[in-house]
């Protein structure tokens, strides 16, 4: 029996596996610093992610190429999300470093477990397969369960743990049973294999299987959970609560970030042929995100869930660029350009901004306060002008109110959805747009407008250099896309390239 | 020769009582099987196709999936335990310090 070996290009994989030896080399370092001084090795992963970004970048604009058999695509948008998930990886690190000491949680492993779950979304963004699209998918999740449950000390994280564990292991077998239904009507899990299944003779007659059908309707259940889409999002208010600061900004956009990259690489690559019925069932996930993440967030009072049923009314715009990739004609469906690359520029601008809204609450955390309801920050707009200028320019930008980057990100998004025709989904963006200034601007108000009661704590501001520099970095990025987003429209253009 | 649509349709039926577990059962261990019994299910159907379309992947996605659905329990188990040691319950009706 003649074994061939495939010609495998490593080199395309070289974040993916320098990542891997950081990980291990986090590991280890880690059994050499004591405990006092774990944040070096923070210090190191902090690092080796930035390295890492620079190689990942280093690949961008030469086409779609493929290795490991097929199993494994750099393209530019693959290459996109790979550059932001290690930008978001390095702050969240940075925000980390201070946060870790104030809830005492310093540990190696936790640097580690965020590396972990990197390496899972590289995977997930490059994966031109349903195998290693599931595995990078379960890499990204098991890592990030342990880490929501990471201060063991506190119920509430050990609660969000459980929540987000169980809903997310039950949407994990829900879209693996989508896969296998694919899987058994196509007789192939790679993605080019899939659609080329699709437009084979007898392709129509499996587009139009009722049980393929179901199929497809378990591949979008299981994204919406992973997505945390409404009525999927149950889990996600509980999980970002109770999680550690950071890491609730880290998964807020990071997993957005490396799943909607998996999902257009299934949705608009593998499955075209069924985009009539997929389109449909993301028309009205959209929609019902968009109402309820932002409809919810105006009761909350604390402010973590604020922002958490914030970031499910995001994930909603999110996937209005998505659902606006496609214009339907009279039932034939054609896909334009400007969906993706208003997907990815809006996740861009969100990186920024949500990163430096969470990190704002990271700011006041000290030792047995955590700051996180609206009322404390009664008063902060005059006691602390820096801090709260910079949290406005956060909530102008997650709002969408220029000259920030969330401004122009939503203006790409709503033009996108009306040069195909999506009318009610721009009006619905609209109004909750308008919606959400509401809830945001209440928090400016308190800051601004209401007075400290005499009861209330003196807020105190944290001075660590890791923490002031992540946020500096923010707000001049959030500023930067808004004023000038001209090269980074041009980065987002070009994530489509070679893509469909 | 067993059809295929028998292994479809157990794999339907495991599936279905791991989900209607997951979403009725109360105790979390239960939870974290019927989880276990979803993913199980899914290889029946994995399994099942690979032998109707003479064709390995199937397989293979199932020896995959198997990994996974071990880390997943380590994982599941390890939060379980942590959640326990101040307290003892395993029902998740009595999680409920977040709650909007």
């Amino acid at each position: 029996m003649e074994v061939v070996i495939p010609d495998i290009a490593l080199s395309l994989a070289l974040p993916e596996i320098g990542l891997a030896i950081l990980v291990c080399a986090v590991l280890i370092l880690d059994l050499f610093v004591s405990i006092e001084n774990k944040s070096r090795v923070g210090v190191v992963a902090f690092v080796g992610v930035v390295i890492l970004g620079l190689i990942a970048f280093g690949q961008w604009g030469e086409g779609a190429r493929t290795t490991f058999n097929d199993f494994y695509v750099v393209d530019n948008l693959s290459v996109f999300v790979k550059v932001c998930v290690l930008l978001c990886a390095a702050i969240s690190i940075l925000l980390l470093l201070q946060y870790a000491k104030v809830e005492k949680i310093n540990y190696g492993e936790l640097y580690a477990m965020l590396l972990f779950s990197v390496f899972g979304m590289l995977v997930m963004a490059s994966g031109n397969d349903l195998i290693t699209i599931y595995l990078g998918l379960e890499t990204m999740s098991i890592s990030i369960y342990v880490l929501v449950a990471f201060m063991r000390h506190d119920p509430l994280s050990r609660e969000a743990g459980l929540k987000y564990f169980l809903m997310g292991a039950f949407a994990s077998g829900v879209l693996l049973y989508g896969m296998a239904l694919t899987y058994g009507f196509t007789g192939t899990t790679s993605i080019r294999g899939i659609a080329a299944a699709f437009s084979g003779s007898g392709g129509a007659a499996i587009a139009q299987n009722p049980v393929m059908i179901f199929g497809l309707i378990l591949l979008v259940a299981g994204f919406g959970f992973k997505l945390a889409l409404s009525p999927f999002h149950m889990w996600l208010p509980d999980a970002y609560t109770g999680a550690p600061t950071p890491i609730t900004g880290f998964m807020s956009v990071a997993v957005k970030f490396a799943t909607v990259a998996a999902l257009m690489r299934i949705f608009f690559v593998a499955l075209p042929a069924m985009a009539d019925r997929w389109n449909a069932l993301l028309w009205a996930l959209t929609a019902f995100t968009l109402v309820w993440g932002n409809v919810a967030a105006i009761a909350q009072t604390s402010l973590k869930r604020m922002l958490a049923y914030s970031s499910i009314g995001h994930a909603g715009y999110v996937l209005m660029g998505v659902v606006a990739t496609m214009s339907v004609v009279d039932g034939k469906v054609t896909f334009t350009d400007i969906g993706i690359s208003a997907v990815a520029f809006y996740l861009l601008a969100y990186l920024f901004t949500n990163l430096g809204a969470f990190g704002m609450l990271i700011l006041v955390c000290r030792d047995g306060y955590r700051g996180d309801n609206i009322e404390d920050w009664k008063g902060i707009g005059q006691a602390h002008p820096w801090a709260g200028m910079a949290f406005v320019v956060f909530l102008l930008s997650l709002g969408g109110i220029p000259p920030t980057a969330g401004f122009v990100g939503k203006l790409y998004l709503f033009a996108a959805a009306v040069q195909n025709e999506y009318y009610w989904l721009a009006v619905i963006g609209l109004v909750m747009s308008a919606v959400s200034m509401y809830y945001y601007g209440r928090i400016i108000m308190v800051m601004y407008m209401e007075n400290r009661g005499e009861s209330q704590e003196v807020m105190s501001f944290s001075s660590a250099p890791s923490l002031f520099f992540a946020l500096v970095v923010l707000v001049v990025a959030t500023l930067l896309l808004g004023i000038f987003p001209g090269s980074f429209l041009d980065a987002a253009k070009g994530t489509v390239a070679g893509f469909i | 020769m067993i059809p295929m649509t028998h292994f479809l349709i157990l794999g339907a039926i495991l599936f279905l009582i791991g989900a209607m577990g997951v979403l009725m059962r109360r105790n979390a261990i239960i939870i974290l099987l019927s989880i276990e019994l979803m993913l199980n299910a899914v290889n029946v159907t994995f399994v099942g196709f690979s032998r109707h379309l003479a064709d390995m992947t199937g397989q293979v996605f199932a020896i995959f999936v198997i990994t996974v659905a071990a880390c997943e329990a380590a994982v599941g188990l390890a939060i379980l335990i942590a959640l326990n040691r101040d307290r003892t319950m395993v029902n998740v009706d009595e999680v409920n310090l977040l709650k909007w």
